[in-house]
């Protein structure tokens, strides 16, 4: 009987949120993985992801998605250019990765607030490709089309609309200027706008 | 004291978040991580050729390089460092298995190659003469009378150095039938000797070992 009654408040409270906004800000670390993890393989602990969005149906949200991710790395591994020259040096490697991507996720509400959903953006990244070499900057900028599948989760704060967020996603960034990326994204924050 | 809990995930993503934002990734630290070892083969010289040479010559002394200059007398880098990074040198190419001989060669019995060292003493962009191993390099008065003359033998150059930078060549001390000598391989060190400090020699040895860590093919069969 509790677990109908607790169904029924759920369903009921699913039925506000239809038209209602969201907009979630992360803090967010990533780990690059593929052939991304060739160029840069460790961990990044600096990034940022804004997201506005709207409940369109009770249990789909859309969104956009702005941020700023960095991956960098300070390596010593020699580098062959061609076949006949090698170089070793202190070498800076940056990826600045600024994505602009607009997504759906489908929700399923907790029946005592907040929500895990699945969901799945499609856009451009702009990313910023640089590597420092001695006293040299080799600086690649591309506009590359990507998507990034998601899954996360709303969870209650205590605050009436304020609610804490957790955000783990992939990242895949077509082929342009010669490179493709991919990375894995872990996000913490909060989520502002459904009232559960 | 319910509320002081609810508010911990909000406190560690803003703290996150400000401390994320506030560390932007390193930058070069040291003059150190400025340092770049380059090791540069003739393409058209095979890798497998490396392994044929026996013996090889090598002057005691580091040539200074400047750019084209009117001065007679061009301030020298410090030569602190010149008998470390020819013995450096000697000490890797024994160890690849190559054996020094007299300098200056016997002419009747020249080496399979020469090694010549030299210095950046100025940045400089443009051509440089290499005086050829017939003529000057060997016999005085090649050293200190930059550019004296031309001697044929030589070859032009075009670089693009740091000042400090030191570079060693491997060429072919065949005669020359076109004016030009042949460079088979080259490594250097970019900077290192632009000032002299403390780290001088740790940096000048790091950078040598890449160097030839770089040139896996220079070994004797």
């Amino acid at each position: 009987m509790r677990t109908l009654s607790c169904m029924a408040l759920a369903l009921l409270a699913a039925g506000q949120l239809a038209g209602q906004s969201i907009m979630r800000l992360t803090y967010t670390t990533s780990a690059p993985v593929g052939a991304t993890k060739d160029y840069i393989s460790e961990f990044s602990w600096l990034g940022i992801m804004f997201e506005p969005g709207k409940f369109v149906r009770d249990n789909v949200s859309a969104s956009m998605t702005f941020g700023w991710t960095v991956l960098d790395e300070k390596t010593d591994d020699p580098v062959q250019i061609g076949n006949a020259v090698g170089a070793q040096g202190t070498q800076l490697r940056y990826l600045n990765v600024f994505p602009v991507m607009a997504g759906l996720q489908l929700h399923r509400q907790n029946p005592r607030g907040g929500s895990v959903y699945l969901g799945l953006n499609a856009g451009t990244y702009f990313i910023e490709r640089r590597t420092d070499f001695s006293v040299v900057s080799a600086i690649e900028d591309n506009w590359h089309f990507g998507v990034a599948p998601q899954l996360g989760v709303i969870f209650p704060l205590g605050y009436g609309r304020g609610h804490g967020n957790i955000d783990v996603r992939y990242h895949y960034a077509f082929e342009a200027g010669g490179h493709e990326y991919s990375w894995v994204s872990f996000s913490l924050g909060v989520a502002y706008g459904p009232r559960y | 004291m319910k509320s002081r809990w609810r508010s911990l995930p909000t406190a560690i993503a803003g703290g996150a978040l400000i401390a994320g934002l506030a560390c932007y990734p390193g930058e070069v630290s040291t003059v150190q991580e400025l340092d770049l070892s380059l090791a540069i083969r003739n393409p058209n010289v095979p890798e497998s050729d490396f392994q044929n040479i026996v013996t090889y010559a090598m002057p005691d002394t580091i040539i200074q390089m400047y750019p084209d200059t009117t001065d007679n007398n061009p301030p020298e880098l410090s030569r602190l460092y010149d008998d470390y990074i020819l013995g450096q040198v000697a000490s890797h190419l024994e160890a690849r298995g190559y054996q020094r001989v007299a300098n200056p060669p016997d002419p009747g019995s020249p080496p399979d190659v020469l090694v010549l060292v030299t210095v950046t003493a100025r940045s400089f962009t443009g051509a440089v003469w290499y005086p050829g191993y017939w003529y000057g390099w060997y016999w005085p008065p090649y050293y200190g009378c930059y550019y004296c003359g031309y001697p044929p033998g030589g070859y032009w150059d075009v670089y693009q150095w740091d000042q400090g930078t030191v570079q060693i060549a491997m060429v072919d001390p065949a005669a020359p039938t076109d004016s030009t000598i042949q460079l088979l391989w080259m490594g250097a060190v970019t900077g290192v000797l632009s000032g002299v400090s403390s780290t001088t020699q740790a940096r000048l040895e790091v950078g040598i070992n890449r160097v030839f860590d770089l040139s896996p093919y220079l070994r004797r069969n």
